[in-house]
């Protein structure tokens, strides 16, 4: 396909002669072949556009002159018929380049408004994991101004000390938060480097620990055998992993464990490409599973079984279109009524 | 008799400040970590025999801990019994959260506060205290 779209001039052009030349040695002239000519027309048309439409249009209806002109018409026959498929030629071309503009704009009204839609999905995510951090950042924050009352108050050295050792704790505890807010919302979408996804399975757990808490919900990040290693952005891998927990977390409303895991998968061996070593992030929660009636839909934009205002839709379809950007995917299995298990596969980063 | 303080919260550090900005006025204190050990030290100090004629404590709570929130387990004790001596300790003072404190017949503390604030609000719950 890309090498007709490359080479469209001198394909279109070829084709036309053949055509003509098909005609002339058949000797069918006129009526059938004529339609043959549409085909080069069209395709031209569609993917280089009005111009070079209108030339193989041009072109085919030389083609059809000469030969009726050949086969004994009379110079007047020839010339109508020149000019009557010349009309019909330049009235599809025409009509084709008024689709292809229609079409084109539509592809490009409905990706502004999916990259605006991510965005959007981002900023909710981030709404919600705001209101976490505040809480996560108002205790620290109460017990710093309590501490520093009680140094500035009466207090013993001995209390003092323990109050400013409280005190760096406290503050040790609010940089971590704030450099996690940091990666979160960073617009990163180029800088690729390589990431340890249980580092990144780890941090996003923390990040939305206090909603776990909340819900009764627990997150355990099971240990692996080691580090995996992946080529990834790592606050979009952060984002993904997150929305997962949210979404394992929003399937048990009376609580529950969520289980994160990171391991080393191959896929493909089945295949010509060979197989494939991917690094993978497992959620797994107890919650209420997914129909089977609703498994192909559920990466669809604005696909949700969430109660209105709860869930926009987007999580999963941005999180899919974030791991297919990095070249992997997410496999899904669930049992109703017993949970649900989501695996996000990466490709391994190369040895360096 | 001096109330016993009982303290609810998911976080030690907290803990600890609330107790030593209170020692002097309540040198008697019990910790609850989350929502359930909360429920069980309210029904565990009702219950013992000194205090089942007079149920003397003052609670400060913490609405945002693991298992049940502060404010589900006074909602739940308040239940049909007079008001909680309680001091509830929140980030997000929002309306549902004062009406919720204000039917308990607690006192709201939004965070962060200061040592004195809290001092005045335990003294103020513990007023209320039914004698």
């Amino acid at each position: 396909m890309t090498f007709v779209r490359r080479f469209i001039t001198p394909l279109s052009i070829a084709a036309t002669l053949a055509i003509g030349a098909a005609d002339y040695v058949t000797g069918v002239a006129i009526t059938l072949l004529q339609l043959a000519y549409l085909a080069p027309l069209v395709a031209a048309t569609w993917l280089r556009g009005r111009t070079l439409g209108l030339a193989i249009a041009v072109l085919a209806s030389a083609c059809v002159g000469a030969i009726s002109f050949t086969f004994g018409d009379t110079l007047w026959v020839s010339a109508i018929n020149t000019i009557g498929c010349a009309g019909m030629f330049v009235v599809v071309v025409l009509l084709n380049d008024r689709l292809r503009h229609y079409v084109e704009r539509e592809r490009l009204q409905r990706w502004a408004a999916v990259e605006q839609l991510r965005h959007a999905e981002r900023l909710n995510v981030i709404g919600v994991l705001a209101a976490g951090v505040a809480h996560e950042l108002g205790t620290p924050l109460n017990v710093i101004a309590g501490n520093a009352e009680l140094i500035a108050d009466d207090a013993s050295p001995e209390e003092r000390r323990k109050a400013a050792r409280t005190i760096l704790n406290q503050t040790d505890k609010i940089s971590a938060i704030i450099t996690h807010l940091l990666a979160f919302g960073r617009r990163n979408h180029g800088g690729r480097a390589v990431v340890e996804l249980d580092r990144v399975a780890r941090s996003a757990a923390e990040l939305i620990g206090s909603t776990a808490r909340k819900r009764n919900a627990r997150i355990d990040v099971v240990e692996g055998s080691g580090p995996v290693r992946v080529r990834a952005a790592d606050a979009q891998v952060e984002q993904v992993v997150s929305n997962l927990l949210l979404n394992a977390i929003h399937s048990m409303p009376r609580g529950g464990t969520v289980r994160v895991r990171t391991g080393v998968e191959t896929r493909g061996g089945e295949t010509r490409g060979g197989e494939r070593t991917f690094g993978s992030i497992t959620v797994e929660d107890e919650g209420q599973g997914i129909a089977e009636a609703d498994l192909p839909r559920i990466f669809d934009p604005f696909f949700t079984t969430k109660d209105v205002g709860e869930g926009t839709g987007l999580g999963l379809s941005v999180s899919y279109g974030i791991v297919q950007d990095h070249g992997g995917s997410i496999e899904v299995s669930s049992v109703v009524g017993r949970g649900s298990s989501f695996v996000v596969l990466l490709p391994v980063a190369d040895r360096a | 008799m001096r109330p016993t303080l009982i303290i609810a919260d998911d976080n030690a550090d907290m803990r600890n400040l609330v107790r030593s900005t209170l020692h002097r006025d309540f040198p008697d204190v019990i910790e609850a970590a989350d929502g359930r050990q909360l429920y069980w030290q309210l029904l565990r100090s009702s219950i013992a025999p000194t205090v089942r004629a007079q149920p003397k404590f003052v609670v400060v709570a913490d609405v945002c801990m693991p298992s049940f929130s502060g404010l589900d387990v006074l909602d739940a004790w308040h239940d049909g019994s007079a008001l909680v001596p309680a001091v509830v300790i929140t980030s997000f003072p929002d309306d549902e959260v004062r009406e919720r404190v204000r039917q308990l017949g607690g006192i709201l503390l939004a965070k962060p506060f200061t040592r004195t604030s809290l001092r005045d609000a335990v003294a103020e719950a513990a007023r209320r205290i039914p004698s």
